[in-house]
């Protein structure tokens, strides 16, 4: 029996979930969506109302945060400490100075030229203590390069739990996996877009943890006639020196996968050596569309869409 | 006259200025001392915004944290799926993984 799946949109992107156990459906689909709706509520950075905006008001002082808003930030920091830095959530001045500034339908498609923010002011300097959270005058936080990877994990623990079934969420493209796979696993396409990754798309079988995928490709806009996206390097606060265009990662959690795939782009060439060296399985495509595999990612055959 | 009065009425006054002469000195001890706690207040903030390299201490959110992309031993919390996963042999996919 085939998995039932829902799809609705959420946090400017795709919702999808397949549950093993289709008289759960509705119940997973609800379970998603309310918990979608708590996510953008507390972390959006485009939204006055959200729970983040209204930090800003108490920047410098420590100040109790929700419990969502908090896990949401240690997922976020996590995240910084284990890609060394390279995934750093201090970037939302950077990200707002290249001209992502507002919900991605309002960044106008082409603009004059920008000037990067320099860089981040490091994640080591926000501190979060319990249930309090200090975020440094003049920092600004974008939980954005980990929000939609721990939502995905998060949702899918919750429906594992409460309905008794296996389930896949996929947020854009990044998945998440719990409970019991279905018969021979879960079998994902990977492309470049998770809209329509492509009848040549390589298929890959997972039975648990993640699998995640970065792109350069889809979020980007044109600043001064230069292309420029919403992944940026901590380091310099502008995009990365282009070496790879898409990068899937399969790992542990969807985080940890989100994580290293959105490390890769950063990193640029030395990318496919540092998933080696983690035994992440990886799929790289270069910016001239060269495919490089790493740790242990399975040749594919392509198959028929679905 | 009553000279006593009069004495009483000088010491008074010499009060008076001696507690004004306190009082401003005090006065301005505070402004000059409030001023001098801005400047570090407002070079601790600019401190805290500003990129640099942090001293290698622990824990996440909790300190300060080192910065060395170039640490890389690959024993990092980031760990592979715990089965490797196997290309697909063929028919339809349940869902489909890319940029967003």
């Amino acid at each position: 029996m085939q998995p039932a799946r829902a799809e609705f949109s959420a946090l400017g992107t795709t919702a999808v979930v397949l549950v093993t156990n289709a008289g759960t459906l509705a119940a997973a689909r609800d379970l998603l969506c309310a918990d979608l709706d708590a996510l953008d509520l507390a972390c959006s950075r485009f939204r006055p109302d959200s729970e983040l905006c209204r930090l800003a008001g108490v920047a410098g002082r420590p100040a109790p945060v929700s419990p969502l808003l908090r896990d949401a930030v240690v997922a976020a920091l996590w995240t910084a400490e284990a890609t060394a830095g390279l995934v750093d959530p201090t970037v939302g001045r950077a990200v707002a100075a290249l001209g992502y500034d507002r919900d991605f339908a309002a960044v106008p498609a082409a603009g004059p030229v920008v000037r990067p923010a320099g860089p981040a002011p490091g994640w080591w300097r926000v501190r979060l203590d319990g249930d309090r959270l200090l975020i440094p005058r003049g920092v600004r936080l974008d939980l954005g390069a980990s929000a939609k990877a721990f939502a995905a994990d998060r949702a899918a623990a919750a429906i594992a739990a409460r309905c008794g079934t296996g389930v896949l969420v996929s947020l854009g493209g990044d998945i998440a996996l719990a409970g019991p796979p279905p018969p021979g696993g879960w079998r994902v396409a990977v492309g470049e877009d998770h809209r329509d990754p492509g009848p040549d798309a390589p298929v890959v079988t997972l039975t648990s943890g993640g699998l995640a995928t970065s792109s350069t490709t889809c979020r980007s806009w044109i600043r001064g006639g230069r292309r420029v996206h919403h992944i940026v390097d901590p380091r310099t606060g502008d995009v990365p020196v282009p070496a790879w265009r898409t990068v899937s990662v399969a790992a542990g959690s969807c985080l940890a996968a989100n994580a290293a795939s959105t490390a890769a782009i950063v990193l640029g060439a030395q990318a496919a050596d540092w998933l080696d060296r983690r035994r992440l399985p990886a799929r790289l495509v270069g910016t001239g569309g060269e495919v490089r595999l790493a740790g242990a990612w399975p040749v594919p055959r392509p198959v028929a869409a679905g | 006259m009553d000279r006593h009065w009069y004495h009483r009425v000088d010491e008074r006054d010499r009060g008076r200025t001696r507690l004004a002469t306190i009082t401003g000195w005090t006065a301005a001890a505070a402004v000059v001392l409030a001023a001098g706690f801005g400047v570090v207040l407002a070079q601790k903030d600019q401190a805290a915004a500003a990129p640099g390299t942090p001293p290698v201490t622990t824990g996440p959110g909790t300190g300060d944290q080192p910065r060395d992309q170039l640490r890389d031993d690959g024993t990092g919390p980031l760990l592979p799926p715990p089965q490797q996963p196997p290309a697909d042999g063929g028919g339809r996919h349940h869902a489909s993984s890319g940029g967003s």
